[in-house]
């Protein structure tokens, strides 16, 4: 680079200074006189003025078409930063081959839609703020207007000076100052949709109708479509949603983290303005940590480390856990507080020890109410020799394909505990109080019997979450007797419905048949889920069939 | 002409104006850097002008350049800006703004071309001076700050930043005038 003349020089230095605001007086005067007095200088001064402007429009343009906007056409350029971001050194960044499109795509994405977000997202982080004002004022927001309300909290205590408990429905305004849970939950839904789950201990703020403050405590953020850009600001970074599910833990020391469970966001980490930022995308399953002087580091994802949900109806707090089918059998909410070797007596609908139910032979069919448990429905042991055989729900739902056992079992169905035990079999029964390495939970039928769970009543227990699909393991387990070669090889029939209709049937399965791996999916408007067992033929004895690992998997509910 | 009528629904006449604001802005920001020679000034001065421009479109004259109407109004809200908010220390007199102005304007309207070929220049530069680019017009370091990260004196860093845009202008203009030549 060479080739200028001094002139230039001086002139370009002039330009250089002045625009960065360092110039003294005297050298201004004289960048004044040299554009007055010689057209050329006039016309260099224009130029190199242009050439910075559209660098530094270029830069923020692209920092808001990348950073809040991603474009389909962007999705491979935001990886490829990903991925840059992942391995480059924290100060020692070098501008990528093919840097962002000059022009920025704002032009032509405003002929399509005009949402606050757009524009925005549009215009580039230079004239954000701009357009923001310029939105509030075309469509002036009214300063009492709430940006956020509770809708439900569980177990919440406020700390004392903010003078007021904050119930259900309040109503949460920007500017309103800081709020500090000291305990507890407290589920906020801003009006954009977007919903913050924040656990105590928490010092948090709405800050506006998309943003979050927090000093330190921990937050999950699920935002749908309508509230991407959705940010959380914490004292030394700052989440931008593009779409996502994410966790963020503030300490009260200024650490930082970020663990991005779906979806992505943008990340960018320094507080202070004015000093170096630094800026990552973060995908799924990634995780960082944020250091009080700025610097990231990769950190492992804990998908259920935040309470993503509450019910305080229900006393629940869900982490993304799934619901657990075989500590339901047990007597658990589904997440917690079954109990192994307890089941529902087919006989009485009543909550039964394995011991005391297993010896009883039932031939009743009909189908028992459960009272005690708020979404099993209820319990029965198929065939067709008594009445009411064949129905399978509290709302008289039947499945004649599936009375062909002989109405015949043992007690009822329970929660059970089940090891792998190859090469001899596939899983072999154990006592256990609880789960431990290589064991696993299961709900086990000893010859025939049957369950329902009412999903509908299981929704209410966890609002704002999607029942997505059941999952488990079909097996014929070998017990004791079995193995004490008592008994010889035993033969069960599976069958899943939902609603009534058969979504799995497996046949004649021994315990040396190869598991069946059921992923099955929940319509939105399915109620009932029922699994039966049924002896295959062969005889009752020691036909003890299991679901391993029974589970209904969650989702943030849109 | 690039617009359409302000309709009498305020709402639309609204999202017109956002729309030419859109399609404008960088050559708005550009005429009053220009104007401004201080990028912390005219990031300022810029939200001003368009926010008074919001309030006056209902003057613009469908039909008209959007752009005239707005440069027009930039000079003058940035004379009566300057009257009454002094800034820096140091800003042109209203003499050099009147000089100036019939040629920022020529410039930015002809801004779409420089946008394309300064990308390409960008590519030519050396990988020591694409890094300084990058932290000064993407991170936003000011050119003290990043002195003080490299460990270099800022009089250097004003010299290699000189320098650089002596280079982008040179080859910016070169290929200006080779793809004028072809057409």
């Amino acid at each position: 680079m060479s080739g200028f003349t001094r002139d230039e020089f001086e002139l370009g230095l002039l330009i250089v200074e002045a625009l960065e605001g360092e110039i003294a007086p005297a050298q201004f005067a004289r960048l004044e006189q040299r554009i007055q007095s010689d057209p050329e200088a006039a016309r260099q001064y224009l130029e190199q003025v242009m050439n910075s402007a559209l660098l530094m429009w270029r830069a923020e343009s692209w920092y808001a078409e990348t950073m809040l906007s991603p474009s389909p056409e962007d999705a491979h350029f935001l990886a490829e930063m990903g991925e840059y971001e992942k391995t480059a050194p924290a100060v020692e960044i070098v501008p990528e081959e093919k840097p962002a499109p000059l022009e920025p795509k704002a032009a032509v994405r405003s002929r399509k839609q005009t949402s606050r977000f757009s524009l925005i997202a549009a215009a580039g982080a230079l004239a954000a703020m701009l357009i923001l004002l310029l939105y509030l004022e075309l469509h002036p927001v009214g300063a009492e207007e709430p940006a956020a309300r509770i809708t439900d909290s569980l177990r919440a205590v406020w700390e004392p000076q903010r003078g007021q408990e904050r119930e259900p429905d309040g109503l949460l305004q920007p500017g309103s100052g800081p709020l500090v849970l000291k305990e507890g939950y407290v589920r906020l839904v801003y009006e954009d949709g977007a919903q913050v789950l924040v656990e105590g201990p928490a010092r948090f703020e709405v800050k506006g109708a998309e943003e979050l403050g927090l000093s330190y405590g921990q937050v999950y953020v699920y935002c749908p479509a309508s509230a991407i850009g959705f940010a959380v600001a914490a004292p030394t970074m700052r989440v931008i949603d593009l779409g996502t599910e994410f966790g963020v833990r503030v300490s009260g020391l200024g650490g930082a983290e970020v663990h991005m469970v779906k979806g992505k966001a943008s990340l960018i980490a320094g507080g202070a303005k004015g000093a170096a930022r630094l800026s990552t995308i973060l995908t799924e399953g990634a995780a960082k940590r944020v250091e009080p002087d700025a610097r990231m580091q990769d950190i492992r994802l804990q998908e259920h480390l935040f309470a993503r949900q509450i019910s305080s109806q229900a006393g629940l707090v869900w982490r993304g856990q799934r619901v657990d089918l075989a500590d339901a059998v047990g007597g658990g909410t589904g997440f917690g507080g079954g109990r192994a070797g307890l089941g529902w007596g087919v006989e009485t609908g009543r909550v039964v020890s394995l011991q005391e139910g297993r010896m009883e032979k039932s031939r009743s069919a009909a189908f028992v109410k459960t009272a005690e448990h708020p979404w099993i429905d209820g319990v029965f042991v198929p065939g067709r020799s008594a009445a009411g055989g064949g129905i399978i729900s509290s709302t008289g739902l039947q499945f004649e394909e599936a009375v062909f056992g002989s109405g015949a079992g043992f007690g009822g169905v329970y929660n059970v505990y089940v090891e792998q035990n190859r090469p001899e079999e596939y899983f072999r029964m154990v006592q256990q109080d609880g789960p431990s390495a290589g064991i696993q939970p299961a709900i086990g039928f000893y010859g025939s019997g049957g369950i329902t769970f009412d999903l509908d009543a299981l929704r209410r227990a966890v609002p704002g979450c999607r029942l997505r699909a059941f999952r488990a393991v079909c097996a014929v387990a070998a017990d004791e007797t079995v193995r004490a070669g008592i008994y010889g090889n035993t033969l069960a029939d599976f069958v899943v419905l939902a609603d009534g209709r058969a979504v799995y049937e497996g046949r004649a399965l021994s315990r040396f048949s190869q598991p069946a791996l059921l992923e099955i999916p929940i319509q939105p408007r399915q109620r009932f889920l029922t699994l039966a067992v049924m002896d295959s033929g062969d005889s009752l004895g020691a036909d003890w069939a299991v679901f391993v690992q029974p589970s209904l998997e969650l989702t943030m509910e849109d | 002409m690039e617009s359409s009528a302000p309709s009498e629904n305020g709402q639309s006449q609204n999202e017109e104006f956002v729309r030419l604001l859109l399609l404008h802005q960088k050559r708005i920001y550009g005429f009053i850097l220009a104007m401004v020679p201080n990028y912390a000034d005219a990031e300022d001065l810029f939200q001003q002008v368009v926010m008074i421009m919001c309030r006056r479109f209902g003057d613009f004259e469908p039909g008209t350049s959007f752009l005239a109407w707005a440069l027009q109004i930039a000079r003058y809200e940035l004379n009566n800006i300057r009257k009454t908010q002094r800034r820096s220390r140091v800003q042109f007199s209203s003499q050099t703004m009147d000089m100036l102005f019939e040629q920022a304007c020529r410039q930015v309207s002809g801004i779409d071309q420089r946008i394309g070929v300064l990308e390409e220049c960008l590519k030519k530069l050396e990988p020591a001076d694409r890094a300084l680019v990058y932290r000064r017009y993407e991170q936003g370091m000011k050119i003290k700050e990043i002195a003080q990260q490299v460990g270099r004196s800022v009089y250097s860093l004003y010299r290699g930043f000189n320098r650089i845009h002596l280079f982008l202008r040179h080859c910016v203009n070169t290929q200006l005038e080779a793809e004028r030549g072809k057409s």
